[in-house]
């Protein structure tokens, strides 16, 4: 079959992996017919090849016998591809000219009979074999990019990106949707861990006067940071490296070239009408814990009183109900736990027995759940302080003509609550933003199942996500400590990019034979990242000009569907080549 | 030909990288024992399974094949397992026309959690097999 191609020099090497792979295999047996498989010149092996004495042994094979490639049997590819890599690069060959029989993970391991893993070994490392010689060398590739970055949303999460990149000597365009920086975290009056302010000078008051403040100056001062307010992004095109953002802002349409994003567009609460039970919006006395937070920051103007919305007086019996629109089963609200409800609940129902020792209050919960260092604490000064915690869900908050009452249980004894209650705060959860669908299309980052972008997989590289970051809460619902590390390393990452002012193009990536190529678009349309566009070539010979396909090498995700699809199969995906997996095939007969 | 023993299939089977692949190594970490007559081949994405290479699966003496890629709305590439589910249908139906039973080609999502899943898909496909008997293509031809 290949006779017509040039000679190949095969070498097959064997790990014993410490005796993992040589106590289960018959090595003798599988040595001696992988050396009398055609291109195998010769046989090595080692007790562990991942060891500096089994790269070395690869390394002086290679030399010694004028090796072109390689055959690896042992572990998973997965686990050992990088150092196999590593060590063709420094024999002189090309990182990809090999390829590996799995024998330890799906032969070995699963096999117990030696007789037929032995088999079954023989036939994995004959394919490999047969792949290993019609393999190519591959190469990778850097492009330059553009120097700046784009973020969206000016939450504490974007804020902080916004500054840690612009501090990397990089250009950033703040895009916000509001007139106002700080996202949701501007309307707190306090924040966990600590709400008290001490005069003593050495203030751990983390509220928004001493915290925000300076960090809004910083972005909106930085020379490197340009702040879009009222803006929404549009339209997003390009590579990894050059994008092109079309931002609407009220002076009309700006067109922005970036490198990056960094998606922190945040969530939004779970509007509690949707849940009509708990009356918000029926009765004015049932607040939403961000409009507490208002009523809090408000009555710092005053007289530093929570009045209460209906008659303006003082109120004597709080309740407070968790889990309003989170963990919820019944469809109307979300699936998912909130994960910042609790503490925050716990620092309000703090903050309110601070001020007003004599009112009852009470905390209604399903679990408590709080896994921040200090929550501990945090829980057990609030017990101390004689807030009442109450297991059990709420069943409804009644309107009644004297008042509001809550209706409930508490199912550690058992009994059936109705509590009179002067205020009722509503926990609600927090679900997707506005826009995030629309988002993950111009992205094309998918969406999770509770509707917020999936999560980046440390997994995977920065590349894996052609430089688009999620940060805070776009990524779920988060704590405010959390979002800006998230944000923190986001930029630490992106700053990697920015610095070196290229971007890697991965060399396992489609390829198309432009002479071949009949323009059919099918494979624009398979791609899923959108890395097909039509170009128009001259054809020397008649002397025309025809569309054909164009991978753009930098957005290529090296998936295959393209090549699958291609009627005229012009298209191939290097190292997944059409000859390369057929030849296993016709190997394993 | 081992006739007298107990029929041995040959299962050939399409893996996905990022999922099935790795479900097959978590099979073999946690020692999930299943039979060794599955041969896997490793490919990026299930959607870049041409019907080409199954059809070839069988003509080289495969008594069944296997298609294995992430859970549908899991896909490392966002529907490349849809794209493959969807070519699958049409090529069972294609490969009655050669004269083969459907239910030689098997799809399959295993995630890379679930190694569990993934000894026992092999451990059922083999004894579905072994009572099918050879594949058409392997008796005719002795391949």
């Amino acid at each position: 079959m290949r006779a017509s191609e040039p000679k190949v020099r095969i070498g097959v090497f064997f790990c014993a992996c410490h005796e993992e792979i040589s106590r289960g295999l018959d090595m003798v047996s599988l040595r001696q017919y992988a050396a009398e498989l055609p291109d195998v010149v010769m046989t090595g092996g080692c007790e562990a090849l991942c060891t500096k004495e089994g790269q070395k042994s690869i390394e002086n094979a290679i030399n010694e016998h004028k090796l072109d490639r390689i055959v690896v049997a042992g572990c998973s590819p997965r686990v050992y591809e990088d150092i196999v890599g590593r060590a063709l690069v420094t024999a002189g060959l090309n990182r990809y000219m090999f390829d590996m029989a799995n024998i330890r993970e799906q032969c070995v391991w699963p096999h117990r009979d030696k007789k037929k893993a032995t088999e079954k070994a023989k036939l994995l490392v004959a394919a490999a074999v047969a792949r290993a010689s019609v393999l190519e060398p591959l190469h990778g590739a850097r492009i330059g990019m553009k120097r700046a970055a784009l973020v969206l949303g000016g939450g504490v999460a974007g804020m902080q990106a916004a500054i840690d990149i612009a501090d990397g000597g990089n250009q950033v365009y703040l895009v916000e949707a509001t007139d106002r920086l700080g996202g949701r975290t501007y309307r707190l009056s306090t924040t966990f861990p600590t709400q008290e302010c001490k005069p003593d000078g050495c203030c751990i008051h983390y509220c928004r006067e001493c915290i925000l403040t300076p960090k809004l100056e910083d972005v909106l001062q930085h020379p490197r940071i340009t702040v879009f307010m009222n803006s929404k992004l549009v339209d997003f095109k390009g590579v990894f490296g050059n994008y092109t953002a079309k931002v609407k802002t009220p002076s009309g349409e700006q067109e922005l070239e970036i490198g990056v994003v960094v998606v922190a567009t945040g969530s939004k609460t779970v509007d509690p009408s949707r849940l009509p039970e708990f009356c918000h919006g029926m009765s004015k006395d049932v607040v939403t814990f961000l409009e507490l937070e208002e009523m809090l920051v408000e009555s710092r103007k005053s007289d530093c009183e929570l009045h209460r919305p209906s008659d303006g007086t003082l109120p004597k019996t709080i309740n407070f109900i968790q889990c309003v629109g989170s963990r919820d089963t019944t469809g109307r609200g979300k699936a998912h736990c909130s994960l910042v409800c609790c503490t925050y609940a716990i620092g309000q129902a703090k903050e309110l027995k601070r001020r007003y020792p004599e009112a009852r209050i009470f905390i209604h919960y399903i679990d408590l759940r709080g896994p921040y260092r200090g929550f501990e604490e945090h829980y057990r000064d609030a017990r101390e302080m004689g807030i009442q915690f109450v297991r059990g869900r709420v069943a409804e908050v009644a309107k009644e003509k004297a008042g509001i009452t809550v209706v409930g249980e508490d199912i550690d004894t058992g009994k059936l609550l109705r509590i009179k209650s002067d205020l009722v705060v509503l926990a609600v959860g927090q679900e997707a933003a506005e826009g995030t669908e629309k988002l993950s299309g111009l992205f094309r980052i998918p969406l999770d199942t509770d509707g917020f972008f999936r999560e980046y997989n440390p997994a995977f590289d920065m590349m894996k996500r052609k430089g688009i970051s999620i940060i805070g809460c776009a990524a779920g619902p988060k704590g405010i400590r959390y979002s800006v590390q998230d944000a923190k390393a986001a930029a630490a990452s992106l700053n990697e990019f920015l610095k070196s002012g290229e971007v890697p193009v991965q060399p396992i990536r489609a390829q198309v034979d432009e002479g071949r190529c009949s323009g059919c678009r099918q494979c624009e349309s398979l791609c899923p990242a959108g890395a097909i566009v039509m170009k128009r070539v001259h054809d020397k010979k008649s002397d025309t000009t025809r569309w054909v396909a164009f991978v753009n090498p930098s957005q290529c995700v090296s998936c295959g569907a393209c090549a699958m699809a291609c009627p005229s199969k012009s298209i191939t995906l290097s190292h997944y080549k059409l000859n390369q997996l057929l030849s296993q095939l016709d190997a394993l007969t | 030909m081992t006739e007298a023993k107990e029929f041995e299939p040959k299962i050939v089977g399409f893996v996905c990288n990022w999922c099935t692949y790795t479900g097959a190594d978590l099979a073999g970490v946690s020692r999930f024992q299943y039979p060794s007559n599955f041969i896997p081949i490793r490919v990026m994405c299930t959607g870049a399974v041409d019907p080409m290479y199954v059809v070839k699966a069988f003509l080289e003496g495969a008594d069944g094949v296997l298609i294995g890629g992430c859970h549908p709305g899991d896909c490392h590439y966002q529907t490349g397992n849809y794209k493959a589910r969807r070519r699958a249908t049409i090529l069972k139906s294609l490969l009655k026309e050669l004269g083969l039973d459907e239910k030689r080609l098997w799809v399959r999502w295993i995630s890379a959690s679930e190694g569990k899943k993934f000894a026992e898909t092999v451990t059922e496909m083999t004894e579905e097999l072994r009572k099918m008997g050879p594949s058409k293509f392997r008796e005719e031809w002795d391949v």
